[in-house]
């Protein structure tokens, strides 16, 4: 019985020694792949933040643009509507 | 069997056991103690060019910590980022992916400037020339690798016009450092004035709401501060010690609820 116990208990111990490591080295194998996949993603993410934030500056220009051309066609009906009126005044 | 065979049998079986125990443990210990070692975190800090404007940060990729644009201008707007990801590569192998990368889109020319000396060390500087339908853009970045961590300085701006950007963009490139914290860029003699304010103002911030209406914003009294005494640690530096702060306080102030 005593020598049934030990043996169970060195084997258990071996493999449970075993599992571990071989699961920790899956784990590690998963995270360098992973990190080797992903390798370059700041760089990568710093290059598409750059330049989305220099396009900001298109955006405002349209924004300004569409603005300023509202007005003036605002401002140019107004002043015809203006004027139709005088001529119907006249 | 013998019985002597057997005892040896059973010691050996014994000395297995404690051995394989030992060899389990040593192996964890050493794992756990390495990567303490290599996975220190660094504050980073660079100086923007002047006057050029933090971004709102919802505005940034997922590993972008804080953006410039230089508002000024009209039309395609120079522009700042600083970009931390964890590796487990050297710097070159780094470079080499980065490369990889983009030489996938054939629109792109991509250069490694070689090395160049920070506040921090020495970093890789590579340039990318690129198209889209606002026309030629140059993007450069530094590349600088510390405790398994790569901090990506990126600048981008019209190709026509990066000769105007180019001594403020490399000054900033130049001023790219690592610290242990905030306050490691502070120069000594500055240092004790620094955390009295810090504290005054943690005081200040926390007693705040049994004050009356009129007391000053306490944040106005630190902003003053730090324009008159630290301006030359620049606009990033400042934000961090401000979130800093507002951190501190908020779990000082959750504390004390508690």
């Amino acid at each position: 019985m005593k020598k049934l116990l030990s043996t169970l208990l060195c084997a258990t111990t071996l493999l449970s020694h075993t599992y571990l490591s071989a699961d920790e080295d899956i784990n590690l194998l998963a995270e360098q792949t992973d990190e080797l996949y992903r390798v370059g993603a700041a760089s990568q993410d710093g290059a598409f933040t750059s330049l989305s934030l220099s396009m900001l500056g298109w955006g405002l220009g349209i924004i300004t643009g569409i603005g300023v051309l509202a007005s003036v066609l605002s401002q140019s009906s107004s002043s015809n509507s203006h004027e139709s009126c005088n001529t119907h005044d006249y | 069997m013998n019985p002597a065979i057997l005892t040896t049998i059973k010691k050996l079986i014994y000395f297995l056991y404690l051995g394989t125990i030992f060899s389990c443990l040593s192996i964890h210990g050493i794992d756990i103690d390495s990567s303490k070692d290599e996975s220190v975190a660094l504050c980073p800090n660079f100086t923007p060019p002047e006057n050029w404007e933090l971004v709102d940060p919802k505005l940034l990729s997922p590993s972008v910590i804080v953006g410039y644009v230089d508002k000024s201008k009209i039309g395609f707007l120079p522009s700042m980022n600083l970009a931390v990801e964890k590796v487990n590569v050297s710097l070159s192998k780094y470079v080499q992916e980065v490369k990889k990368l983009y030489q996938q889109n054939k629109i792109n020319r991509w250069r490694d400037l070689g090395i160049i000396t920070t506040k921090a060390g020495k970093a890789r500087l590579t340039e990318v020339d690129t198209k889209n339908k606002w026309g030629d853009v140059r993007i450069l970045q530094l590349i600088f690798l510390k405790n398994q961590t790569a901090y990506i300085l990126t600048t981008s701006a019209k190709k026509e016009d990066f000769h105007n950007f180019y001594l403020s963009i490399q000054k900033s490139l130049l001023s790219f450092d690592l610290g242990d914290d905030v306050y490691s860029f502070v120069e000594d003699e500055k240092l004790p004035t620094l955390k009295q304010e810090v504290t005054h103002l943690k005081h200040d911030l926390l007693s705040l709401e049994e004050k009356d209406p009129d007391f000053p914003n306490p944040w106005i009294t630190f902003d003053n501060f730090i324009k008159n005494n630290h301006a030359n640690l620049g606009s990033f530096w400042y934000t961090q010690i401000i979130n800093l702060l507002k951190n501190e306080t908020s779990e000082e102030r959750k504390g004390k609820d508690a």
